[in-house]
């Protein structure tokens, strides 16, 4: 039987290009990306699987607007073997709940089902730096009816378990999680490596997977707003509620002269 | 007359009544942020009328259910379980299912810890719930949805900070639970009761085998998780070039040299400086990190992003040092030095060797705090 490994990643916008559109929700039309920080991490330990089990079938999954093709070629250039989009405007507004059913959905699809009783691993990253939740892993968890581990520092693979070294508060706890699982990484963990001259030859005419709603069998009502709990009632302006800064500047002894007299009676 | 008074007014809690909060504990302790999510609860079930439901899961954690409705808990459901001593997703999440699914509660509420994180929104999937993480304020309210051309009530808007701008979001949503993260620091605890009264029952859940696949080889909990944050009248927070730069050793210093002179300082560290391994994840100041509210917040080469904004801008007299005069944070702050923090925090420490502490209080030095400064 051979492994497959999956690897979730997101394409995200530059943060200083981030925008909020008309309607609460991001804009993301405008905004130039790049992967998701965190799921760097995810890639990199899906790819690390694959030194240690040469055999190992490296997929790429993510979900969002044809753009995201560019992130998922770079995946092909560092070692993967396939890349998968769910990509389907009918998608649009899905909240977390919504993304992690779309995404387990998309998975089963992809033969990572607990059923097939075949071993599996997906990994994802800990959070996204446009929706900053974490949810998403532990919802795919879920619905794939898996073991999960997040925060994850060191991952290291044991043919039908995983030893996962997981941060808490204060510390760190270290788990045994048996395959099929999946496994959140934290951007303290092993950063990606550099692509290849023959991976980047490879990405460039690899075939980008391309997949809808309706060829993974999911009915539309259950994402998007129509399969969303939750919803963006509002957005406000964080009110203000400083006085103008006071800028000091010149040298070092001058700067540091005036903040004591500044603070002086001030508490 | 407002246009939307003519609309139907919908409760869509279908039945569903009631406030749920997780006691997580480490041993048999429970975590400050758990006690701090019970002033939320208890204010919004004093405005819906309804009781408060804390669920306490462990081994040997019965004794602390008192404390619990001390803390404004109306009932305390103990799971008491020599497999639970540790916290466990699975089984954690089996044990809120079945009482989602027996009590059902109209809101559920977590604390934001790493374990909170994942537990919260697992749950979610499994009961098919809403879930909003790492709020700030949690409230009642209508909401006029546009698209059934209805007014639903009574909604728990959970407010979080969102990404890009200084904004902040409203989620809410009409299934229930209405759940939500809080993160540690966001809410004060309610000042311990002992008069309270309240209702502590044992419960058994029905576990299956798969529920334990998971095995927990070692846990090391160091340190109290950078506590003493929260406590902390002066933080000086470091940024991501605190790290490439010096390792920290200048803001430690500083802080270290404060301890000494009898001041509560801490050091704390944004979430960039955190991720690229630079300081330990319980020192994290921001949305995903700690919520703090120290006199004095020093932020040495902080850019200012939103989500860092969100963890300390309820602060005293914030002070911003930061070599670009363009920097974000400036715009948060009460003074900025515009200078390169290698070359201001030297002069800082000497000052502070000499007497000055940012303005607090002048204390005698504590011989305790400036033993453990020095170690």
């Amino acid at each position: 039987m051979r492994l497959k490994v999956a690897s979730l990643m997101k394409q995200v916008p530059l943060p200083s290009e981030m925008r909020t559109g008309a309607d609460g929700l991001m804009d993301r039309t405008t905004a130039r990306s790049t992967i998701n920080h965190d799921c760097t991490f995810a890639l990199e330990s899906a790819l690390e699987v694959k030194d240690r089990v040469p055999d190992a079938e490296l997929i790429v999954v993510s979900m969002g607007p044809p753009s995201f093709e560019q992130s998922l070629r770079k995946a092909i250039s560092l070692g993967f073997d396939r890349a998968c989009l769910l990509s389907d405007r009918r998608l649009g507004g899905s909240d977390t709940f919504a993304t992690g059913l779309a995404l387990a959905t998309f998975l089963l699809k992809l033969g990572f089902d607990r059923e097939l009783q075949e071993p599996f691993l997906v990994f994802a990253g800990r959070q996204t730096s446009d929706g900053d939740t974490a949810h998403v892993p532990s919802q795919v968890a879920e619905v794939l009816g898996i073991p999960q581990a997040t925060f994850a520092q060191e991952v290291d693979y044991r043919d039908d378990h995983v030893i996962v070294r997981r941060i808490i508060e204060g510390g760190h706890q270290t788990l045994r999680v048996p395959l099929p699982c999946l496994i959140s990484v934290a951007p303290t963990a092993r950063a990606a490596r550099r692509p290849s001259i023959k991976g980047m030859m490879r990405a460039k005419n690899a075939a980008i997977e391309t997949w809808n709603l309706d060829q993974i069998g999911l009915d539309a009502s259950r994402v998007g707003l129509d399969g969303s709990p939750t919803i963006v009632a509002k957005t406000l302006s964080m009110a203000r509620t400083r006085p103008e800064v006071t800028l000091i500047e010149g040298s070092v002894g001058e700067m540091v002269d005036r903040l004591v007299v500044a603070l002086q009676g001030e508490i | 007359m407002n246009e939307t008074e003519t609309y139907p007014r919908i409760d869509f809690r279908n039945g569903a009544r009631g406030v749920m909060t997780w006691v997580e504990v480490h041993g048999t302790e429970p975590v400050p942020s758990s006690l701090e999510i019970l002033r939320p609860a208890r204010d919004l079930a004093d405005l819906l009328g309804t009781q408060v439901t804390s669920v306490l899961i462990g081994q040997g954690v019965s004794d602390r259910a008192a404390d619990v409705i001390a803390h404004g808990a109306d009932r305390v459901v103990v799971v008491e379980d020599p497999r639970l001593a540790e916290y466990l997703v699975l089984p954690y999440a089996r044990v809120f299912t079945e009482l989602i699914e027996r009590s059902r509660p109209e809101i559920a509420l977590f604390g934001a810890t790493t374990s909170g994180r994942e537990l919260a929104p697992r749950i979610a999937s499994r009961v098919r719930a809403g879930v909003t993480a790492d709020c700030t304020h949690l409230k009642v309210g209508d909401f006029f949805w546009k698209r059934r051309k209805a007014i639903m009530y009574p909604c728990l808007e959970a407010i979080r900070p969102s990404y890009g701008e200084s904004k902040l979001a409203t989620i809410v949503g009409f299934w229930c639970p209405q759940m939500a993260t809080a993160r540690p620091g966001a809410f004060s605890a309610l000042p311990k009761d002992l008069s309270r009264h309240g209702v502590i029952e044992d419960f058994v859940p029905t576990f299956e085998p798969g529920d334990f696949a998971v095995e927990i080889l070692e846990t090391v909990r160091a340190e109290a998780g950078g506590e003493s944050l929260f406590s902390a009248e002066i933080i000086v927070t470091g940024g991501r070039p605190c790290g490439e730069l010096d390792e920290f050793r200048l803001v430690r210093e500083l802080v270290d040299e404060l301890k000494r002179r009898g001041v509560a300082a801490e050091w704390g560290a944004s979430r960039q400086a955190v991720d690229a391994g630079y300081a330990p994840h319980e020192r994290q100041i921001g949305q995903t990190g700690k919520t703090v509210r120290p006199k004095i917040y020093v932020a040495v080469a902080i850019s200012g992003a939103v989500q860092h904004l969100a963890g300390m801008k309820e602060s005293g007299k914030v002070i911003a040092i930061n070599k670009d005069p363009g920097a974000g944070m400036f715009r948060s702050s009460d003074i900025g030095l515009v200078g390169d923090y290698r070359d201001v925090l030297p002069v800082l420490i000497d000052r502070v060797r000499s007497g000055f502490a940012f303005g607090l209080p002048a204390t005698t030095a504590s011989p305790v705090l400036a033993a453990e400064a020095r170690r």
